[in-house]
């Protein structure tokens, strides 16, 4: 009698699973709205120059800039610099995340702690980085440090706030059926504050990611003589202007990627949660 | 520390528990409870909200400490939880990253060291207790993926398969459709009968408490006391049909109603006077 339940449950599951061709043309529609507006927007760019809506001094059709990038690819100066900016905002984002997880965790465990250094934190991660890029350049030099520094700034406070509040917000009624096991903290740290953060902690990560190449292309434009920041500028100052285009295309294109790694390994790592939008 | 009446499996002695609240003040959950539980026995625990019911709980499992009193397990008095008391929460309380398995498990192993079974015999043992909940086949599928009802039964495999001798159940069908919870109240039943564990069940609602209750005892609100234990004579609830439209069950039930109802008109008048 209480079999009925289950049985209900497991036809109402098999009949919400779509069947092939559908998921094939489900697949399709889906690419197509997340691409329109895109292929929109690279229409208007092309077009825009060629009937002189715009200056095409100052703004190349985007199939002039694609060409400026191949010609940049092909001279090897695109993977020079973006070579440089990959090394620098990677390494940034490592450090950051090697320090700010494991910090995050501590803080957020020892609630008065996480009190005490709350509003610090938060006045921190109001502080533009890049208002403290002259300070990190006086005190660091010119060179790699003070960039990566930067880069290192940037990424640590969302890192970190997100951990500690992920770690705060894991649920009560979680912990609580632990310590009914009489589960000792260490192992209720490892095995239920640690994966219950998880997901929280990957948005900071994600937020980081993010951040990690926007303050390092402007840290660039500043002060460098390698890098995509870099090479958008001097393109600029040589008016070399599609080469500018070009250079700003990578940065998309680079950042996009960073950003589909980290949501493909958050993917991997929560993949226990409901797929989105399911 | 010899007890002195081991013949209850849990008996409550003289309880009180009181609460700081912010603001100054205290606040009494409960007051001078006295209740033994005898060894195998299904006792359930009725209440109007806010009553103190899930204090009692606490305590009993020992994640919280009486304020005055003593509750003694086997004649012990409790230090603090472990795992000779199984606990099912409202909220099923399921770690979402694992599946029903690996969540059976976890009771498992947070055994102390030494008595900790093989990956492989937790592994067995909980598929054990997963076919006992009517759950078999299910066990690769994530919390998410199961029905309210379907994920309370991994509770209760979760609470039992570290074998313990009492399981404390708090309001654990209330957020279940009446469907449902009838099922699972069949199901619990069938699972006490095999299991021969101690059950202290808490819930709200006077049917359920009827139905699956050897004894109910029916609490008063703020502050929370034992207003009087009923003896609930059903016989074996499998041996008849349909035991709910029964006229001894109908008697039982307007009895327990009648208790609570007072509670509740008294509750309001203190309201209405305040």
């Amino acid at each position: 009698m209480a079999e009925i339940p289950i049985t209900a449950t497991v036809q109402l599951l098999k009949r919400t699973v779509p069947s092939p061709i559908g998921r094939v043309a489900g697949g399709l529609a889906v690419v197509a709205k997340r691409t329109v507006a895109i292929a929109a927007f690279l229409v208007l760019w092309e077009v825009a120059p060629r009937i002189g809506l715009v200056d095409r001094t100052f703004l190349v059709p985007f199939s002039e800039a694609v060409k400026a990038l191949i010609e940049l690819a092909e001279d090897g100066q695109l993977w020079d610099n973006t070579r440089a900016s990959l090394v620098r905002s990677l390494s940034g984002f490592l450090i950051a995340i090697g320090a700010g997880v494991p910090l995050g965790l501590l803080i957020g465990w020892y609630r008065p702690v996480s009190e005490i250094l709350g509003p610090l934190l938060e006045l921190f991660r109001n502080t533009a980085a890049l208002a403290l890029l002259p300070v990190f350049i006086l005190l660091l030099g010119i060179g790699e440090t003070s960039k990566i520094a930067i880069v290192v700034y940037a990424c640590t406070w969302p890192i970190l706030l997100n951990t500690i509040s992920a770690v705060r917000t894991v649920d009560p009624v979680l912990i609580k059926s632990a310590r009914s096991m009489s589960l000792p903290p260490h192992r209720l740290f490892a095995k239920v504050i640690l994966p219950a953060s998880l997901p929280t902690v990957f948005t900071g990560i994600r937020l980081a990611g993010a951040s990690s190449i926007l303050v390092l292309v402007a840290a660039e434009m500043v002060g460098a003589k390698a890098g995509l920041g870099y090479l958008v500028n001097a393109s600029q100052q040589n008016f070399a202007i599609p080469d500018m285009y070009a250079a700003i295309i990578a940065i998309a294109v680079v950042g996009l990627i960073f950003n589909h790694l980290l949501v493909l390994l958050e993917r991997r790592l929560t993949r226990w949660r409901p797929a989105a939008g399911s | 520390m010899a007890g002195t009446h081991t013949a209850e499996k849990i008996r409550i002695e003289a309880v009180s528990k009181t609460f700081d609240v912010r603001g100054g003040g205290t606040f009494t959950a409960l007051d001078d409870v006295t209740l033994d539980v005898a060894p195998g026995e299904f006792l359930v625990v009725v209440g109007p909200s806010g009553c103190g019911k899930s204090t009692l709980l606490d305590l009993i499992s020992g994640l919280t400490k009486p304020s005055s009193g003593r509750i003694l397990l086997d004649g012990e008095t409790v230090a603090g939880p472990a795992l000779d008391r199984g606990i099912v929460f409202q909220q099923y309380a399921l770690l979402p990253w694992r599946t029903a398995q690996r969540n059976v498990e976890f009771a498992l192993e947070a055994q102390p060291r030494l008595d900790r079974l093989s990956r492989r015999s937790r592994a067995e043992r909980a598929r054990e207790y997963l076919d006992l909940v009517g759950l078999s086949g299910f066990q690769d599928r994530f919390p998410h993926e199961l029905s309210g009802g379907m994920r309370q039964r991994v509770a209760i495999a979760r609470a039992l398969v570290a074998g313990p001798a009492v399981l404390l159940m708090d309001e654990p069908f209330a957020a279940l459709d009446a469907q449902t919870r009838d099922g699972l109240q069949e199901e619990l039943l069938r699972i006490w009968h095999k299991t021969g564990t101690t059950v202290v069940f808490i819930t709200h609602g006077i049917d359920e408490a009827v139905y699956l209750g050897q004894r109910v005892a029916v609490m008063t609100s703020r502050p929370g006391r034992i207003k009087q234990v009923v003896d609930v004579r059903l016989g074996d609830r499998d041996a008849r049909e349909d035991v709910r439209s029964s006229s001894e069950f109908a008697a039982y039930r307007h009895q327990v109603w009648s208790l609570l109802r007072e509670e509740v008109t008294a509750v309001r008048e203190v309201v209405s006077v305040g």
